[in-house]
């Protein structure tokens, strides 16, 4: 299990914003997009597109959605399941959990009942 | 089941026992993906002629770049179509005929180059579009770039310092020409027209991607080819054709050179020659049958709003297929990637009895000299509202005269293109000076007014 990673305050990040957690900050090596949607919880997935090279992060985030800045494909934040073309591969999820105020990523640590990719 | 005798059963079609699919693009691919996703349980096959179903839009950059393999084109693994009784065979039709399949159930009879003959109840074409080819001495040896042997063919042929001349304005051979100049080849982009693809891109968008094109070193000519003539290698006619190019030296493995000459006479020699001169549909298999098609150049089989041709038990998808408006006559061609995709959704739909989805704004993307363009809507038509940061331009949006959001084109922007494109399905009219502004997030354009 990777170290928990405190990325930022709860006011940090806005709605419908992201940012990035370095992979050589989180201990799996690749880089994390922690969201911040619209129903008010954050999610995190793996940071790149599984379809080509392209930051989810920059990514249009709706509802309980991310599409992919480049060719559009939406992933679910909850589950991370791929939900159009041009991906077919569903995208790795991370816990996130809200203490105190920060957001605390738990890279590696896929979120119960979300897709296995 | 608890029915109550003689309760009228709810309308659903039955759907038919065995489909063909014909065509493996994005259009093909989902249909299939979608009917078994969507529970249709009947035969299904799907012919290609490279077998498995490919995306198609990175052949003419991922792919030509050398950034994507072949094998990264594919939709899925061959596992994942036997998994779900797919079908999928290698193969070209070459023709169809009615036939009975059953005693109660017309179809169609599919004849294959290879002599192999498939029956199906429905036909789906989705077979695509194929490159114009004018009628001009010498292009009938151009290069085109269509399938998956030709952007193998060109990306190969790609080394540095290789003269490419790309003839015509359309979409794939301004990305082809992007991506040679990227690659170090000499490239010199004929457009007989105006700035290239205006009719996909307003004239400022399209204005603006050919200054993009020039500062990358591509040479555009404006004229109209005459002639393309084979030159062989080394000789006095090419010494003394001359060329624009600096250190224009032809590659070793090129099959000879071709001099170009314009209707007013420049004329240039090329080691390879792309001919770009934009698509048809490939509707031939249908015309052939009796089937009602488009009347125009483009063509296209002419469907409704799910997909049904003028023939019972045949349907068509993605490119080939050519809405319909209310009269019967064919709504503009729109052949990008995802219409294609939510055209074989709704059809998949529609054989299974189910309800379409709602479409908004349409959407097609390209790639430039390493910038990312999306085009939302239509920026052919109404005012232009430039926005501009400290990078350049961003996006150019097109207003009607009553402030309402028809189009727009963004340059590596890809929130400010799912801004538009939500503000174009709204309908209601927008802050000008906001969409101006950088300092507005593409986030802020979209939230209502408080």
């Amino acid at each position: 299990m990777s170290q928990i990673v405190d990325v930022a305050g709860v006011g940090d990040i806005p709605e419908g914003e992201a940012v990035v957690v370095a992979g050589e900050d989180n201990e799996t090596g690749r880089d994390i997009a922690v969201f911040h949607a619209e129903d008010g919880n954050f999610y995190a997935l793996d940071d790149e597109c599984t379809h080509e090279t392209a930051s989810l992060a920059e990514g249009w985030i709706e509802g309980d959605r991310v599409e992919c800045p480049l060719h559009a494909t939406e992933f679910c934040l909850r589950t991370g399941k791929v939900l159009c073309l041009p991906a077919t591969q569903d995208a790795r999820t991370h816990v996130v959990e809200v203490a105190d105020g920060r957001v605390l990523l738990h890279p590696g640590e896929p979120v119960d009942g979300a897709a296995r990719p | 089941m608890n029915e109550r005798p003689g309760a009228p059963r709810p309308s659903r079609p039955e759907p038919p026992a065995s489909i063909a699919v014909i065509g493996g693009g994005p259009a093909g691919y989902t249909l299939v993906d979608q009917l078994r996703l969507r529970g249709y349980r009947g035969e299904l096959t799907l012919i290609d002629p490279d077998g498995l179903p490919r995306d198609r839009p990175p052949l003419s950059k991922e792919f030509l770049r050398g950034a994507m393999g072949r094998d990264e084109l594919l939709f899925r693994e061959a596992a994942w179509f036997e998994e779900r009784a797919v079908r999928v065979l290698a193969g070209r039709v070459e023709f169809l005929e009615g036939v009975r399949t059953a005693e109660d159930a017309a179809g169609w009879e599919l004849f294959l180059e290879s002599g192999e003959r498939i029956l199906a109840e429905l036909a789906v074409l989705a077979t695509g579009t194929e490159p114009v080819r004018p009628a001009l001495p010498g292009l009938d040896r151009a290069h085109v770039l269509y399938d998956l042997p030709d952007a193998a063919w060109l990306r190969d042929a790609l080394a540095p310092g290789v003269r490419l001349s790309v003839v015509g304005g359309g979409l794939i051979g301004a990305e082809a020409a992007a991506v040679a100049a990227e690659r170090g080849a000499v490239v010199t982009l004929v457009d007989p027209s105006g700035p290239a693809a205006g009719r996909a891109f307003g004239a400022h968008g399209a204005g603006h991607l050919e200054s993009m094109h020039r500062e990358r070193g591509v040479n555009v000519v404006r004229g109209r080819l005459a002639a393309v003539v084979a030159v062989p290698s080394g000789t006095a006619g090419e010494a003394e054709a001359g060329t624009a190019a600096e250190g224009g030296l032809a590659a070793s493995g090129t099959e000879g050179t071709s001099l170009l000459t314009l209707a007013d006479g420049r004329s240039w020699v090329a080691d390879v020659v792309l001919l770009a001169a934009g698509a048809v549909a490939r509707d031939g298999l249908a015309r052939d049958v009796g089937a009602a098609t488009a009347p125009d150049a483009f063509g296209g089989v002419l469907v409704d709003a799910a997909g049904r041709s003028t023939l019972p038990g045949l349907w068509a998808v993605g490119d080939v297929a050519r809405g319909t408006a209310p009269g019967g006559a064919a709504l503009p061609a729109h052949a990008h990637w995802e219409t294609a995709v939510h055209s074989a959704e709704d059809a998949a739909a529609a054989l299974l009895g189910q309800p379409g989805e709602e479409r908004g704004a349409r959407w097609f993307w390209s790639d430039r000299h390493g910038e990312h363009v999306e085009v939302v809507g239509d920026p052919t038509v109404g005012e232009v509202v430039r926005r501009e940061d400290g990078r350049g331009l961003r996006g150019v949006f097109s207003v009607a005269t009553d402030g309402v959001l028809l189009g727009a084109v963004t340059f590596d922007d890809a929130r400010l293109a799912r801004a538009a494109r939500r503000l174009i399905d709204r309908g209601a009219p927008v802050d000008v000076g906001a969409l101006a502004d950088p300092e507005v997030s593409a986030r802020e354009l979209v939230r209502p007014a408080r």
